[in-house]
């Protein structure tokens, strides 16, 4: 009796154990899967293969050839249509970076950055001097729009999950409507869980 | 301060005291009783419409719930500010539930090895399905509710894996019972039967995903997931057991839109313990579970049989659903002022409930009744080993039953705050600014409640949802 009260005791103590918190800081490169959801990691990968594909397609040089200038980009509607809440400005913001410092592509603002800029200059016309004020009419128009999508396909059974994430980016040409480029992304992920814990 | 160690007079010793000591320790702090009594004032704040104040009152009482009982606090939170209309705290309470969820599928072996000596409260409560599945349908609501439609279609996909999950999951869950009853030699052999999992397609999430499809333009999804709203009523009888209300993604007069009002009806059922007796028969080798009935009739539960040495009758608590019955007849919707129709019922969430908490009624049943069996049988060997005859002896024999008593308690734990039933309407309006107004009637056609949205903006495109409940 004695002997199993301690057992009891000794199991709830167990119970109701805790660790305290510890933070450490890591490389932005490392490899972290915690939950097994859509991370930086995924975010990386993704830009990381569309950058590459995308600056090796000859549409930049087909384009440079019959404009005589760099193709001007702005970027849509990454839509997501996943099971996850996921940001998609993660790797739009590394695409549009990438191909900005290799001096491929120029990028214009997006449509709600536009809105905002437009709001400033419009003040401007009030509220700055002349000499500082911008001009209305004076935006640089894109030739091409980056659109695209993240669907997710998902299977579970028995504490295992696997994850299907397909990332699609689409290049199109805003005035023929034409898609010049179009990158595909897809990763899996098999999600364990354990079953059992003390 | 009494030194039980030295008492001689009543012949107790401390180790005898303490395990009853323990047990209303852990009673007192919900680890072998469900605690719910602190739930009164909340929802009666809820029904008389005072959601704020339900809302911090819950808060309040975070404590209560512990860490083994996050998901109820996680979950009951997240609906107690979506009513409150705090959408941002009511998303983030409610991603922490399906987080508290998938965290605690990993189940503790110590607090396992606890609940066959003592009850299941002991064990992390990591939600019924049913829960599980409106805490995404909620997260959804909150998304509409802020116009964030990409982010609501999320928490519908989420929902629907859910569900295509359902029935694998209790099949397995059947299986391994079995296995490790086979495997333990101390166990009675009691084989048990996988009841199959009736519900695996939610009528009211794929009214919310047909109309989002049909907001985005996307009309062959719409009109898909309008087929699976169909195939819910057709294929799930015994959990749509209504006739399914009109609803529809397309608006007959191409120059009007449609405008969808979802109203939320009452409270859903909750957990209550049914209180049954077990009586076993050493002649024919059988356990029988009886209930007693409210004159005191005994009627057979459930029966096993299992070789038995003693004749004797345990006491046993097991959980069930009990309604909460509402008083909301009838729901109807203004604009203007003008009557557009009513609503009518798309989901009882009780029905839903039982469903997914059938599925494994049984095996929780079957379990505490060996428990109890273990238990009893092992206590009413102590109290016969007690030689004494005086109030040494009775007080050590009451000290077993108490023992006993405390530690058997059913699982109670379950939401207390989601909604009873949920009712749709879909009417069609040209675009423009209205008042809207819905008014929740009782039997007797007596408004009871309504919720105003003034300068409602139906769009020509777009999801245009309106949500109202009455709790009452």
């Amino acid at each position: 009796m004695k002997k199993g009260l301690i057992l009891l005791l000794g199991v709830l103590l167990l119970a109701g154990c805790g660790g305290g918190k510890k933070v450490y800081r890591l490389d932005p490169e490392t490899q972290t899967d915690l939950s097994g959801r859509w991370n930086d990691t995924d975010a990386r990968l993704v830009a990381q293969e569309m950058i590459t594909d995308c600056v090796a397609r000859a549409w930049i040089t087909d384009f440079a050839a019959r404009a005589g200038k760099v193709p001007v980009v702005t970027v849509g509607t990454i839509r997501n249509m996943s099971s996850e809440h996921i940001d998609t400005e993660t790797f739009t913001t590394d695409f549009e970076r990438e191909l900005i410092n290799a001096g491929k592509v120029r990028f214009v603002a997006s449509r709600d950055q536009r809105q905002e800029i437009r709001d400033e200059r419009f003040e401007q016309q009030d509220f700055a001097s002349k000499e500082t004020m911008k001009q209305i009419r004076n935006e640089t128009g894109a030739d091409f729009i980056l659109l695209g999508s993240i669907k997710t396909i998902a299977d579970e059974a028995e504490g295992t999950k696997v994850m299907y994430y397909q990332t699609d980016l689409e290049m199109i040409d805003i005035e023929t409507t034409e898609k010049v480029w179009i990158g595909t992304k897809k990763i899996k992920k098999e999600i364990s869980k354990s079953k059992t814990k003390w | 301060m009494v030194d039980f160690r030295s008492d001689k007079k009543f012949g107790i010793k401390a180790v005898s005291i303490m395990p009853l000591l323990c047990l209303w320790f852990m009673a007192g702090c919900g680890m072998v009783a469900t605690q719910k009594g602190f739930y009164t004032p909340i929802t009666a704040e809820l029904q008389q419409g005072n959601y704020q104040n339900a809302a911090q009152a819950l808060e309040k009482a975070r404590k209560k719930f512990g860490g083994k009982d996050r998901f109820v606090y996680f979950l009951d939170a997240g609906l107690a500010w979506h009513y409150a209309g705090q959408l941002d705290t009511s998303t983030a309470r409610l991603h922490d539930a399906e987080e508290a969820a998938d965290e605690l599928f990993t189940k503790s072996i110590s607090r396992a090895a606890l609940s066959l000596v003592l009850n299941d409260n002991v064990l992390e409560y990591a939600g019924e399905d049913y829960e599980i599945l409106y805490a995404n349908l909620f997260k959804s609501l909150n998304f509409v509710n802020q116009n964030n439609h990409e982010a609501a279609f999320v928490e519908i996909r989420r929902a629907n894996e859910k569900l295509n999950l359902l029935e694998d999951k209790y099949r397995k869950a059947a299986d391994e019972f079995n296995s490790k009853a086979k495997e333990d030699k101390g166990h009675p052999r009691v084989e048990y039967k996988a009841e199959k999992v009736r519900f695996n397609n939610d009528a009211f999430a794929r009214y919310l995903s047909m109309h989002m499809y049909a907001a985005d333009g996307r009309w062959d999804d719409a009109r898909i997931d309008r087929e699976w709203l169909e195939r819910a009523f057709a294929e799930q009888p015994h959990i749509y057991d209504f006739e399914m209300p009109l609803v529809t993604y397309l608006p007959s007069d191409r120059s009007k839109v449609i405008l969808s009002v979802v109203g939320l009806a009452g409270l859903a059922p909750v957990k209550e313990a049914l209180e049954l007796r077990i009586r076993t028969d050493s002649e024919l080798d059988l356990v029988q579970v009886l209930y007693i009935g409210p004159s005191g009739q005994e009627t057979e539960y459930f029966h096993f049989p299992l070789a038995v040495d003693d004749d004797i009758y345990l006491d046993l608590a097991v959980p069930q659903f009990v309604d909460r019955p509402h008083q909301v007849a009838a729901i109807k919707v203004l604009a203007d002022g003008i009557p557009m129709g009513s609503l009518h019922l798309i989901e009882k969430v009780g029905m839903v409930a039982r469903e997914t908490f059938n599925a494994k009624k049984s095996l929780i049943y079957l379990r505490m009744a060996i428990r109890t069996l273990t238990k009893g049988v092992a206590a009413y060997k102590k109290k016969e080993e007690v030689k004494d005859e005086g109030l040494g002896g009775w007080l050590k024999k009451a000290a077993i039953d108490a023992v006993y008593d405390i530690s058997e308690n059913a699982d109670l734990r379950c939401s207390r705050l989601l909604p009873g039933e949920v009712y749709v309407g879909d009417f069609e309006l040209a675009p423009g600014t209205y008042d809207l107004a819905v008014q929740f009637l009782d039997g007797s056609g007596r408004v009871i409640r309504t919720q105003t949205f003034p300068q409602y903006k139906v769009l020509e495109k777009g999801l245009n949802l309106v949500e109202a409940f009455a709790l009452e």
